[in-house]
């Protein structure tokens, strides 16, 4: 299947994946390495099914910003000058990068809509240079505050944290007011980008007495999920967040796309722009499967039933 | 020699390569055009049935989804409690990862329920879907398929509406995100580089192994496979361009009802590799025909032309003389008969080059010794000529000598009678005359007479000698007759020994004869012969009467004999023999060992110039001085000899 | 009156010989002979000698200019009945033949046999009718 794969390239030119030294992958970021940790092999695994292996085909080289924005650029050039020959770019970091429209092809993958984000004008047809995967975050927010509701019933008062750093990060919230306007919640919005922040936001939080707890999901609150999660449970608040790391640190549920697959995928984009294939020519791709992960002892701890319907529906139960 | 561009055996085998390669051509030709067609018919079958069971394999995805949707369908769904729907679409959407929407519509096209992965879940929101194509579409035909959109101009969708059993029936509609199209597009296997995509009827990419190209919405309708099929033309196999510009072998199949049209694809080079595959093999075995002839062709060129060759070899070498070569070729054909017959020819050449080189070498040897004949002759007639013209050199001399010589003996003889009538006048005279006077006269007259004798015989003796010369220069009066030898050497003898009895009483010698009978008739000029037999008796007798002494017994042996074509007389005598100074002398004219007086020195040259000149023999000498003498004529029996030599 | 012989020949010296040979018969007046060296001279002699008696015309063959044959058909022209005897060399066949042929009595050969001549001599005498 590999080499079917392979032989399905588009670009009529000969493979340059034959080089005397291999080409080398930069992969940027502007997060902690921890807050990459479940994807980074995902990535590799996709690669190597590509038959780029690291340091035997490619050499990855990562750069990671430490949740520090402003470092980005410097790290861009650091890479440029390595040289790599694609780069691999994610979350916060994505935006600078296009932007700063750096001579080698990008490759993203970010949670938010990028043609949202005025980066794309649209995903089939990306900018030169560049293409990518995105999350659709923004749209699965309304959902998952819909799940919020499923699984309890009476849910009145919806808290919902995100982080501000993080880009469409505004749109989401939208998506979550209006879907809570919906189903005729109050939702109240807390933001925290660091660690402080947070600790402040659990307080208000508390203070104001959420039922339930939706926060979204990004590097920041990915990196700190356990301590989210230990609050929520704290506060016997059922957690609902996108990504399935979460419901593993112990939300109740979380309903997003498989980051893995997403993560994985992104080793096609490599493998073609390694073949000579340009980046614009490959449309910005969205995931394929969404996966609604219920934690049956998060909720069993809280004191919450999850309905049959909700198990019906949840591709992984968790107990 | 001038030698041909090609050998023969060059030419068969070219012949023969040519032939089996020209064949081997047609053969290979008409057999890979056949190929080429039957190949190609089967590549285009299968790509045929790959399209179909392509089509197959996509329609199977929807036909799945219908039958998944279909657990909503039926007749008693819409008693079924909400919670129950609910439930039972949760479970579809879990089934069915493609399907990103759930629709309920009543009998009535009311929305009664909405599930989605994306959207907010919706119940009985009460939104009027009648006239909605989806609806209507599901009621008239049972199960509805919408066109594919692509949602955000990126991913594709599509609806299956079905329509629930029973009256008033209510409609399921279902959104389906073709994305996920993608595993089954992926797993047709076409070849080993095949491909499967598949278009709507506008010619848009629907799904294909490359995922990029869906999502940006590609028009392939300017492909000619694609807008073939979308004119549905009746031919559904064609070569064409891929997407990727490569030459392909191309068929379709329609999904109608999906309004679909799926392709399958494959490189040509790869769809028709068995064609080249069968062509590259039939050049192959071209080519090892090709090799096999020409080997073939060599060893059959060479067998054939090796009797040939051997056959040119033979002619050479007979040509070039070597008449023992006999060609060594057995084979029972027309080549084998051609060489039988050359062995025969060569070898009756031999035997006539043989009996020719014999005939030629006899011929020769008569010639040669004509030749010899000839050239005796011509030295005789030469020696003749030399002689006639000193022969008449000396009968002229002889002449003119005889008159002064007559006149000599004339006068001389004169001489003497008058002398005698001096004597008788004086006589007369007598007492007259004085004594002393007288006395004085008759010494006087008897000198004169002396004087007068002495011219006489000197005059005679000229007088011989002339006439030996004139007898040496006789001209053609002699007679050639054939006579008896023995018979003449016989009476010869006789007419010798009688001869030199009569000239000295008292002479004795012993005579020997040994005739051989078988010698008879020969042709010869007896008158001149006897001259020579008479010539060497003589000496004979002159040499045994000079040695004769106390206790000798003279001896003469003549001895005749034939040979082959030759007879041969000796004389021996045991008399003084001939000293070695002498004897290279004794054929010379006028030589002579007898006293002054004695022989004129001309026997033996005139008995050699006989034997030799008239008629053709040899006259050889044998001696042991003081001891003996032989004397060797050998005659041919029929001369050679230019009769009437001058 | 006196029988006459004539002899021809170039030779000077044969008149001596004949003359000695004949001495007797000459002095005893048989017969007269005379010498011509060549045949002219020979006729003369027969011209002159008309009135007499030619016995024989005795002559060399062999002569410078008028040879004997020449002579011989000239003197017998002038005397038809006068014998001509040839005295030759060569006694062979044909001169032989000619001499018989042109009419001469005989042939003599050379050296001349003299007790032949005189016998012939003597005949013709006889015939002439002289006493001996």
């Amino acid at each position: 299947m590999i080499a079917r794969r392979a032989l399905l390239a588009v670009p009529l030119a000969a493979p340059a994946l034959a080089q005397p030294a291999p080409p080398r992958i930069g992969w940027l970021t502007a997060q902690r390495e921890s807050s990459l940790a479940p994807f980074i092999p995902a990535l590799r695994a996709g690669l190597v099914e590509r038959n780029l292996v690291d340091g035997r085909d490619i050499r990855l080289d990562f750069r990671f910003g430490e949740d520090d924005a402003a470092r980005v650029p410097a790290l861009l050039d650091e890479l440029l000058r390595l040289p790599v020959r694609v780069l691999l770019v994610q979350g916060a970091a994505v935006a600078p990068v296009i932007r700063a429209r750096p001579p080698v092809p990008v490759v993203f993958v970010m949670s938010s809509d990028p043609v949202a984000a005025g980066l794309a004008e649209s995903l089939s047809r990306p900018p030169p240079g560049v293409t990518g995967i995105t999350f659709l975050s923004a749209e699965l927010n309304g959902k998952r505050v819909e799940l919020l509701r499923e699984l309890r019933p009476d849910l009145a008062r919806l808290a919902v944290l995100s982080n501000p750093a993080h880009p469409g990060e505004q749109r989401e919230r939208a998506e979550a007011a209006a879907a809570a306007a919906r189903l005729g919640l109050a939702a109240r919005f807390h933001q925290a980008r660091n660690w402080e922040q947070l600790e402040a936001a659990f307080a208000a939080i508390a203070q104001e007495g959420a039922q339930g707890l939706s926060v979204f999901a990004d590097g920041f609150a990915l990196q700190n999920r356990a301590v989210i999660a230990r609050f929520a449970a704290d506060q016997r608040v059922p957690l609902v967040s996108g990504w399935r790391a979460f419901a593993e640190a112990g939300a109740l549920l979380s309903y997003g796309p498989r980051l893995e697959e997403s993560y994985r995928r992104l080793a096609h984009f490599v493998a073609r722009i390694l073949r000579g294939a340009r980046p614009e020519e490959m449309p910005i791709e969205q995931p394929r499967h969404f996966e609604l992960v219920v934690n049956q002892r998060a909720a069993a701890a809280i004191g919450l039933d999850v309905p049959v319907a909700l198990l019906a529906r949840a591709d992984l139960v968790l107990e | 020699m001038t030698r041909r561009a090609l050998s023969l055996a060059q030419r068969l085998t070219l012949a023969f390569l040519g032939l089996v390669t020209a064949v081997l051509l047609v053969n290979g030709s008409i057999s890979m055009w056949f190929a080429y067609h039957d190949a190609t018919a089967a590549a285009v079958r299968v790509e045929q049935e790959k399209a179909d069971a392509a089509a197959d394999r996509v329609a199977q995805f929807v036909t799945e989804l219908e039958q998944q949707i279909g657990w909503t369908t039926r007749a008693d769904w819409s008693r079924v409690p909400m919670e129950q729907r609910r439930y039972d679409f949760i479970r579809l959407l879990r089934q069915a990862p493609a399907i990103t929407e759930l629709l309920y519509l009543d009998g009535e096209g009311r929305e009664r329920l909405r599930l989605s992965r994306l959207e907010p879940d919706v119940t009985d929101s009460g939104n009027d879907f009648a006239a909605d194509p989806r609806f209507r579409g599901a009621r008239e035909h049972r199960a509805w398929y919408g066109p594919v959109t692509f949602r955000r101009g990126s991913e594709p969708y599509m609806t299956v509406a079905i329509a629930h059993a029973g009256r008033n029936a209510g409609v399921t509609a279902a959104e389906v995100n073709l994305k996920l199209i993608w595993e089954v597009i992926t797993s047709i296997r076409v070849g080993g580089t095949g491909y499967a995509f598949v278009t709507d009827t506008a010619g848009r990419l629907i799904a294909h192994p490359d995922m990029s190209l869906v999502l940006r919405e590609t028009d392939l309708s300017a492909l000619p496979q694609v807008a073939g099929a979308m004119a549905a033309l009746e031919e559904r196999v064609r070569t064409a361009r891929g997407v990727d510009g490569r030459s392909v072998l191309s068929a379709h199949a329609a999904i109608p009802r999906l309004g679909w049209i799926v392709f399958v694809e494959q490189p040509t080079a790869e769809a028709l590799a068995p064609v080249y595959t069968a062509a590259y093999q039939t050049l192959a075995l071209l080519g090892l025909g090709v090799v096999l002839a020409l080997l073939a062709g060599v060893v059959l060129a060479r067998r054939l032309t090796d009797p040939i060759r051997a056959l040119q070899a033979g002619a050479e070498r007979l040509g070039q003389g070597d008449l023992a070569q006999r060609i060594a070729v057995s084979s029972a054909d027309e080549i084998g008969t051609l060489a039988l017959r050359f062995n025969e020819m060569a070898a009756r050449i031999q035997d006539a080059q043989e009996t020719l080189e014999a005939k030629v070498a006899d011929r020769t040897r008569e010639l040669a010794q004509s030749l010899e004949d000839l050239r005796a002759a011509q030295d005789r007639l030469v020696q003749s000529e030399k002689l006639a013209s000193l022969g008449q050199l000396t009968a002229g001399i002889a002449h003119e000598i005889k008159n002064p010589l007559n006149f000599v003996n004339n006068f001389a003889d004169l001489s003497v009678e008058l002398i005698a009538e001096l004597r008788e006048a004086m006589g007369k005279a007598g007492a007259a005359l004085d004594p002393a006077l007288g006395a004085e006269i008759e010494e006087l007259c008897q000198m004169l007479r002396d004087n007068l004798g002495k011219i006489t015989a000197h005059g005679r003796r000229a007088d011989s000698i002339v006439r030996n010369m004139l007898a040496h220069s006789r001209d053609g009066t002699s007679e050639r007759l054939s006579v008896d030898f023995n018979a003449m050497v016989e009476e010869t003898l006789n007419l010798a020994w009688h001869g030199a009895r009569a000239e000295r009483p008292g002479f004795n010698v012993t005579l020997e004869k040994r005739l051989e009978p078988a010698v008879g008739q020969l042709d010869l000029y007896p008158q001149e012969f006897t001259r020579v037999l008479l010539n060497l008796f003589g000496n004979a007798f002159h040499a045994v009467q000079q040695k004769d002494g106390p206790g000798f017994q003279p001896h003469l042996r003549v001895t005749t004999a034939t040979r082959a074509g030759t007879v041969v007389v000796q004389v021996r005598d045991n008399g003084t023999g001939i000293p070695d100074a002498v004897r290279s002398h004794i054929f010379e004219p006028f030589f002579t060992t007898k006293p002054a007086g004695q022989g004129t020195g001309l026997g033996l040259s005139l008995s050699h110039d006989i034997v030799v000149q008239q008629h053709g023999g040899e006259i050889a000498v044998a001696t042991e001085p003081g001891a003996w003498t032989e004397f060797t004529i050998t005659l041919p029996r029929h001369a050679a000899v230019v009769e009437g030599a001058a | 009156m006196s029988a006459l012989i004539l002899v021809v020949d170039d030779e000077p010296d044969v008149e001596a010989l004949f003359r000695q040979h004949f001495r007797r018969d000459l002095r005893q007046g048989r017969f007269a002979m005379e010498f011509a060296t060549s045949g002219p001279q020979a006729l003369g002699l027969i011209a002159a000698a008309a009135g007499r008696d030619i016995i024989l015309l005795l002559s060399d063959v062999n002569m410078p200019g008028m040879s004997g044959f020449d002579l011989l058909i000239r003197a017998r022209a002038l005397r038809p009945d006068l014998p001509v005897v040839m005295i030759t060399a060569y006694e062979d066949m044909p001169t032989r033949a000619r001499v018989s042929a042109e009419g001469a009595a005989g042939l003599i050969s050379k050296p001349i046999d003299f007790t032949l001549l005189h016998a012939e001599i003597e005949a013709r005498l006889a015939a002439h009718g002289a006493p001996p």
